[in-house]
């Protein structure tokens, strides 16, 4: 591991940095300062030139997006940037640890964001669950308009911004961009079909950026120190400083902030402490739930959006778990898709009633139901859940499940396959994971148990 | 400007702005589809209508500086995309029949039933179900779920209609009308993923006034009209298209009749009345042509007769009367009526006036996208086409004073509204008359019931004829249902008048006959016949002809 001095959590850690007086001991609200000397074009191109890309999980160029926003001449009207604040995908935690750490980090980059897009209206999104990361923030909130942060007159520069925390109601689907908004507006949270983008049509049917809490926290650092250094941290194609979050069996999973592209060894051995008892890695998950498994050979490759692309995955919001010999492949397949089955917003079809059906069957495999055709069904409802939806909730659930069956187009997952095989050849678990008692456990616990078809 | 693009190979136009899939459809391409309804917000969400697009090209590259064609933009890959959504453009290529759209239909058409209770033989909507059509065309023959299935629950939404939940594919059309048409906003989803199911909050049921709109819009049997429900089989009925007249908007119906009984009523589409929709009030009113109350006999001084009989005598009574006979017409007859009922009293030679009676107005019910008329007579425009604007809204009047005053002995009421109000005195001046001959359709009818002669009537289920709506549209009510008892229809009554008087008339004519009469006298209705009003009706001529 080389030397990496932290970036985004470098005094988060310390004691009452979460207050305004604290960050501005260590220079805060000075990258502001700057920025709103700037021109908005020359911060779009700085953070352009920077390579940042969204930490949220598409890895989509930050500085491109910001430069979808229409003139205002061609659409005019106010502009919105929402932070989405909404992290929920299984093995990712690291925005919080930004928002309960060093709120005014990511408070300073808001201003600085709508600076560059020119929107007055500031909106953090934040998971219903994170009672206690919106409570601080939203006291950092107060304060920075109190510092004149927020307010008629940001810093100073006469630019108006206003700046509020909502609290979702703890569902997955908003934290998919236009779920966000749909529910920011007051409605359910239906994702909406794209196009039109937000940038051009977004929250309250004006132009809206949203932006992931760690890709906005960069912002500031960029402008203080330039895209040039921004652009020295890790691989070139994808630089910049990143919070790994490392679950799973792995003797001290948490939250890790490194360079880019630190390889999927060096987090579990280096960062994380290496695996639990030393037991052998079985499979990798390397950017949350939703990405396509990898077999543990694969552990050398770097975490980054393009590297991982290489392997048939995704860096995805950097939520890598880590699963021992010690975990069922069918049962923890069937844990993701209960997940997936159960926050599908239940808009589309397939995504609908394809979540559930996987779930089902995956349940069913694993309790000893498993039919000779299981498999063939199976990848035939992950193709018709794939890429016919409005958003990619159904691509997230049916991508990890064909990594691990569909050998053709997922060698680098084709470890995974003959277990399932084994599970349905045997009507049972050979892990034991599940007997029959438990299936009976389950039964109590007021879920369906599976029609054993044999 | 059209724009041109190619469905299925076939050249096609459209209009800035259209999606696909209206294009498609109106040039015969069948696309199956469930969320999307022409009359409601897009929605996107069934994704059944996917098709295969391929983007039009970009267009060529200009020659640089150095006068080469730099190379440019990859061509367009073909896409699925849900056709009810994508806008169509210049050049566009749209395939609806290629493997992978066919698959991609196949597998939404399974997802759909994965927790669908294939519960076809109890359910009403069996017959008319977009969930059988598109499986039939559309889906795999045999299932592949081994699965429990979900179970959603079946409750009562309002006074008016029951949801099957399990049955619900959360299209979200109802939900949508609601809050577009009606504007009341009753109905939400609820729950998520594959428990989405519809449901209204606690405390504020599905009761606006249109509410049965929903069951219409409903592609599958989720949303069941308690009025509907378990009672006939949609492939036994036979379907009239034909009006409602229960206000002055005459919205388009479809009819649907079983043994000789309407089992219930559908709005028909007419972009230029009542687009897709109708009112409760209107749709129910359909249990007025099977009441027990009708009148179904006629009577003469208080004793049965046939009907002959009474027609007979009741031109016989008026030919007596000399000229002291008026008359008066609801405006709930047809325009052939009051045209013969005009005529009968020119034949009689009656000096006096005539008039007309008519349900009581009520305020207008006004709805996002639609209003109920405070009119609730369907035939008020056509009364006063017919008979003069003066006639028809204060002859009445006049025909109460020419009783009181003695100059009237003998009074012709032709009615066909189920409740009216009585014109100011007449009730006192009904003892003045010798002979009041009545046609009317309810026992409870007060003039009915003060009449010599009285004629069983028909309602418009039972009849042929036309309306003219609040908004000059000529339309025509078709015969559901054949006429209780021994009603006829006043059209045929009315000519069986005239035709006693000398010389002697030729014959009953039918309805269109006596249309084509109607537009050779009133120019409003000028070279109408009732083919040329199609299922759509006509604006009635705006001036006289040449």
């Amino acid at each position: 591991m080389a030397a990496y001095e932290p970036v985004l959590l470098k005094y988060a850690n310390q004691p009452g940095m979460h207050t305004l007086e604290a960050y501005l001991s260590h220079g805060g609200y000075g990258a502001a300062k700057k920025a709103l000397g700037m021109k908005p074009v020359e911060l779009i191109q700085a953070v352009k030139d920077s390579g940042l890309r969204g930490r949220g999980g598409a890895g989509f160029p930050t500085g491109l997006k910001w430069g979808f926003v229409p003139p205002v001449e061609k659409v005019p009207g106010p502009r919105y940037l929402c932070v989405n604040a909404d992290e929920s995908e299984p093995g990712t935690f690291k925005d919080r640890y930004i928002m309960e750490g060093d709120p005014h980090e990511l408070l300073e980059g808001i201003v600085i964001t709508c600076w560059a897009i020119g929107a007055n209206t500031a909106y953090i999104y934040i998971r219903g669950e994170f009672v206690k990361s919106a409570r601080i923030l939203e006291r950092a909130v107060e304060e920075a308009y109190r510092h004149g942060a927020f307010g008629p007159n940001v810093l100073g520069s006469g630019f108006k911004l206003e700046c509020s925390v909502h609290r979702g109601a703890g569902a997955y689907i908003c934290g998919e961009e236009t779920g966000l908004l749909t529910s920011l507006e007051g409605g359910r949270g239906y994702p909406r079909i794209k196009p039109p983008f937000p940038a051009v049509v977004g929250l309250f049917g004006q132009p809206t950026i949203i932006n992931n809490v760690e890709t906005i926290a960069n912002v500031p650092h960029i402008v203080e120190r330039g895209a040039a250094w921004f652009k020295s941290i890790g691989p070139a194609e994808d630089p910049g400083p990143k919070l790994y979050c490392i679950s799973g069996h792995v003797k001290k999973p948490g939250y890790y902030e490194g360079p880019m592209g630190v390889t999927i060894r060096s987090l579990i051995h280096d960062y994380a402490g290496g695996m639990i008892d030393e037991r052998p890695l079985k499979a990798i998950i390397a950017g949350g739930s939703s990405c396509p498994w990898i077999a543990p050979d694969k552990i050398d490759t770097c975490l980054g959006f393009e590297s991982l692309k290489k392997v048939k995955t995704m860096f995805g919001s950097a939520g890598t778990i880590i699963l021992n010999d010690s975990v069922c492949v069918v049962d923890a397949m069937w844990n993701i898709l209960r997940f997936y089955a159960h926050e599908s917003c239940g808009q589309c079809t397939p995504c609908r009633e394809g979540t559930g059906w996987l779930a089902k069957i995956f349940e069913r495999i694993e309790l000893g139901g498993g039919r000779e055709d299981d498999i063939a069904t199976i990848l035939d409802i992950c193709d018709n859940m794939r890429g016919k939806t409005i958003c990619v909730l159904s691509d997230a659930a049916a991508w990890p499940v064909q990594s691990i069956l569909d050998v053709k187009n997922y060698p680098d997952a084709a470890c995974f396959r003959p277990e399932v095989e084994a599970h349905i050849r045997e009507k049972r678990c050979p892990m034991g994971k599940h007997a029959p008692t438990r299936a009976e456990g389950v039964k109590q616990h007021g879920r369906i148990s599976p029609r054993l078809v044999t | 400007m059209p724009i041109n693009l190619t469905i299925d190979g076939k050249p096609v136009t459209g209009e800035k702005g259209e999606t696909v899939l209206p294009v498609a459809l109106r040039n015969g391409v069948e696309v199956p589809y469930f969320c999307y309804h022409p009359g409601l917000s897009l929605s996107g969400n069934c994704r059944m209508c996917l098709v295969r697009m391929t983007p039009p090209p970009p267009p060529p590259q200009k020659p640089g500086p150095d006068g080469k064609v730099p190379p440019g933009p990859p061509p367009p890959r073909p896409m699925l995309v849900i056709a009810c959504m994508t806008q169509i453009a210049e050049g566009m290529v749209v395939e609806t029949k290629t493997p992978d759209v066919l698959k991609a239909r196949e597998g939404v058409m399974e997802f759909e039933l994965v927790n669908h209770p294939l519960d076809c033989p109890t359910c009403d909507q069996a017959g008319e179900c977009y969930l059988q059509d598109h499986s039939y065309d559309h889906g795999r023959a045999h299932g592949r779920m081994y699965e429990e299935r979900h179970m959603k629950h079946t409750k009562s939404l309002g006074p008016n209609i029951s949801i099957w939940g399990s049955r619900c594919i959360v299209c979200s059309r109802c939900v949508r009308f609601c809050d577009e048409v009606s504007g009341t906003g009753e109905l939400c989803i609820v729950n998520r993923g594959d428990h989405s199911v519809v449901d209204v909050f606690p405390g504020h049921p599905l009761d606006n006034g249109l509410s049965m709109c929903t069951e219409d819009v409903c592609p599958v049997g989720a949303l069941i009209s308690e009025d509907f429900k378990f009672k006939a089989r949609v492939w036994f009925t036979r379907t009239t298209k034909t009006l409602c007249a229960s206000c002055s908007l005459g919205c388009n119906v479809d009819a649907d009749t079983m043994a000789e009984a309407i089992v219930r009523v559908k709005p028909r589409e007419n972009r230029e009345v009542n687009d897709w929709w109708m009112c409760d009030q209107g749709r129910m009113s359909y249990k007025q042509q099977g009441s027990p109350e009708r009148l179904v006999e006629a009577r003469v001084d208080g004793k049965t007769a046939t009907r002959a009989e009474g027609v007979k005598e009741a031109y016989r009574r008026f030919a007596g009367a000399g000229a002291g006979i008026a008359g008066l017409v609801s405006l709930w007859n047809t325009n052939e009526e009051i045209f013969l009922f005009r005529r009968l009293l020119r034949v009689l030679e009656a000096a006096a006036p005539a008039g007309t009676i008519a349900r009581p107005d009520a305020a207008p019910v006004k709805f996002r996208a639609f209003e109920i008329q405070g009119d609730r007579n369907p035939n008020r425009a056509g009364a006063r086409l017919v008979l003069g604007t003066e006639v028809a809204d204060g002859g009445a009047a006049a025909v109460v004073k020419a009783i009181e005053a003695g100059k009237v002995t003998a009074l012709l009421v032709v009615n066909a509204a189920p409740e009216y109000a009585m014109p100011a005195g007449l009730e006192a001046a009904l003892g003045k008359l010798r002979t009041l001959v009545v046609a009317d359709v309810f026992q409870g009818s007060p003039l009915a019931a003060k009449a010599h002669v009285v004629l069983p009537a028909t309602l418009h289920w039972e009849q042929d004829g036309t309306f003219v709506n609040v908004d000059g549209r000529v339309q025509r009510a078709r015969p559901a249902v054949a006429p209780p008892g021994d009603a006829a229809p006043a059209l045929d009554m009315l000519q069986e008048m005239i035709n006693q008087h000398p010389p002697g008339g030729a014959g009953v004519l039918s309805g269109d006959g006596v249309f084509r009469q109607l537009g050779a006298e009133v120019a409003a209705f000028r070279e109408m016949t009732y083919k040329d009003l199609g299922e759509s009706g006509l604006a009635v001529r705006q001036t006289a002809a040449k």
